[in-house]
């Protein structure tokens, strides 16, 4: 929670949009995101259930396909009058947000989106950017990407280990083939590691066996070149055939040149970097990668940080490892789990670390998912095993198990019941 | 194109969707249909909410299998791909994982005025606030070992 919540005062801050007996009913611009096919619906039932405010949905036209299902599975929601689905790009974007008749607007997507919204565009835009005199004065909230970082902690790590954690962060890139705003682009070593080298061979090494994907969101192939032109060390990985883009590495980028494209830009394609920070000790390695994290890299989404449990019995490193969870300024910060995984919970809350001035957003203002509706909630912290028993079925490699497994969980969220465990249970193990 | 930007997130190249463009006229009408039932909403009693959450959930789960379907399409995904998981995973659970969450606040709020946080609230030290709030029910222990938030 945020700084002066109180344990006592804590139930007072929920779903504050439900005690409010004086408010008045408001129209919500919801612009969809083209990535993920849940993030529409979720913003949209955000804005309803947890703001209390009737939903105009404007598709976007990447995912513009999906439109008919959603009109067709809230149709409940648009027979009442609270739920409208609109189509179109930014001439239509632009001509809703400035519409009198629209009360507030959320957007999942870029921050240069989030700008024009509010500043406006070309040089006046600027200007007014520069100025801090916004053209638009409605609440506009949003969830607006990220260059999201990996903080990998240095230990005794098995073969085995190396393997799991590879496949982890390979996991975070080739999600979506590398189309996610939570996706890993910079992983954070201590370049003191005997094994940052093993690590990065074994990510290699899998994402070898992994093939290249259809990089189907738009303008992938020029945000790519940028990257390869001022990297041209860049390692591909895989052959990538039409419409594909390789898996795309580029391992040991210069700390010292903070402007550095991977860290102030985010790729959004299947791209990810690798820097390594000297430091004297492991916890001084472990504040400085938490610095770094802030000051350096763009965007305040979410961010991961590794660490064998072994390392974590030194007092030192553990002590170390807290004030980062406490110091990093992101909405999620996950341990031992990709914190992108956040965004599938639901009780947590999905959206930048608060606070961002309007002229410079950086991931945003405002969260959603956030279903048990806290309105000062500052970030979500995840933990997960170093190791499960069973490799999470999310895992790259374990895409088989998946199409069995999500299937029947997606079924039980649709009817819970004691009787679908065993099921899922099996299909989770792989039987 | 793509405009080339060496700051933050992407500046999107404008693309043509698979469905027109709605027009100017459609979009002041569904804007005054809005307006005209925003206050009705306000009012919409919490019972009446979890009646259509419940509908929320029995018709999503009707379409489901056409959504994530519709999805891999597009992505160029064959339907043997092993990456169709994905869009089960992260296109469609989570908008039924949602939808049963807010279902089961609402009945706490009207029980007891607010959600129900499921774990333990603590303070770190230095006074923070911390609530756990995963697992969420006795079914997220079952199926997602260890894994806390």
């Amino acid at each position: 929670m945020e700084p002066g919540v109180t344990v006592e005062d804590l139930p007072q801050t929920q779903a504050i949009a439900y005690h409010d007996k004086q408010r008045i009913g408001k129209v919500a611009l919801v612009l969809g995101a083209g990535n993920v096919a849940s993030i529409g619906p979720l913003d949209v039932l955000y804005k309803l259930f947890v703001e209390n405010q009737v939903a105009l949905f404007k598709a976007n036209p990447v995912n513009a396909y999906l439109g008919p299902l959603l009109d067709e599975a809230f149709r409940v929601l648009i027979n009442h009058g609270f739920l409208r689905i609109v189509y179109g790009g930014a001439a239509e974007g632009s001509y809703l947000c400035n519409h009198p008749g629209v009360d507030e607007i959320h957007i999942t997507g870029s921050d240069k989106t989030f700008d024009a919204i509010v500043f406006g565009t070309g040089s006046e835009g600027a200007k007014r950017k520069a100025e801090r005199a916004p053209l638009l004065t409605k609440r506009v909230t949003g969830e607006l990407g990220n260059v999201s970082p990996v903080i990998v902690i240095p230990g005794s790590w098995k073969a085995g280990d190396l393997a799991y954690q590879a496949e982890h962060i390979d996991t975070m890139l080739t999600n979506n083939a590398g189309f996610n705003c939570n996706a890993t682009r910079v992983i954070i070593q201590y370049a003191g590691w005997q094994q940052r080298s093993q690590l990065l061979q074994e990510m290699r090494r899998i994402l070898a066996q992994i093939p290249p994907r259809r990089a189907y969101y738009p303008g992938a192939f020029e945000r790519h070149q940028i990257f390869i032109e001022e990297h041209p060390e860049a390692e591909h990985i895989g052959l990538a055939k039409e419409q594909q883009l390789p898996w795309t590495f580029i391992a040991g980028v210069d700390p010292g040149n903070i402007d550095d494209v991977c860290f102030t830009t985010e790729a959004f394609c299947s791209l990810f970097a690798e820097t390594a920070l000297q430091a004297k000790s492991v916890p001084e390695y472990i504040d400085s990668a938490v610095a770094f994290a802030n000051q350096h890299i763009w965007g305040t989404l979410n961010a991961t940080i590794i660490v064998h449990p072994a390392s974590l019995k030194d007092p030192a490193i553990a002590a170390a490892v807290e004030r980062a969870i406490e110091n990093l300024k992101y909405g999620t910060v996950g341990i031992n789990i990709w914190a992108g995984a956040g965004f599938t919970f639901g009780t947590t809350t999905w959206g930048a670390f608060p606070g961002h001035e309007i002229n410079n957003i950086q991931s945003g203002m405002g969260v959603v998912h956030n279903t048990l509706m806290f309105s000062r909630a500052q970030k979500s912290v995840l933990w997960g095993p170093f190791r499960s028993v069973l490799t999470p079925a999310w895992f790259v490699t374990r895409g088989k198990i998946a199409c069995k497994l999500f299937p029947k969980l997606v079924a039980f969220e649709a009817a819970p019941s004691p009787l679908k465990v065993p099921g899922i249970m099996a299909a989770a193990s792989g039987v | 194109m793509t405009i080339t930007t060496h700051q933050g997130a992407p500046q999107f190249p404008t693309v043509l969707g698979s469905i027109a463009p709605s027009a100017r006229e459609e979009m002041d009408a569904a804007i005054e249909v809005l307006q005209a039932h925003k206050d009705e909403w306000v009012a919409f009693s919490i019972h009446d909410r979890i009646d259509l959450i419940d509908r929320l959930i029995r018709d999503f789960a009707a379409i489901v299998s056409r959504w994530v379907k519709a999805s891999i399409e597009a992505k160029g995904i064959a339907e043997d791909s092993l990456y169709v998981g994905e869009e089960w995973a992260a296109g469609a659970w989570p908008v039924l994982k949602n939808l049963r969450q807010l279902r089961q606040s609402l009945v706490d709020i009207e029980g007891n005025g607010h959600p129900k946080i499921p774990g333990r609230v603590t303070t770190r030290r230095g006074g923070q606030v911390v609530a756990q709030v995963f697992p969420d029910t006795i079914y997220d222990r079952i199926f997602f070992e260890r894994i806390r938030a």
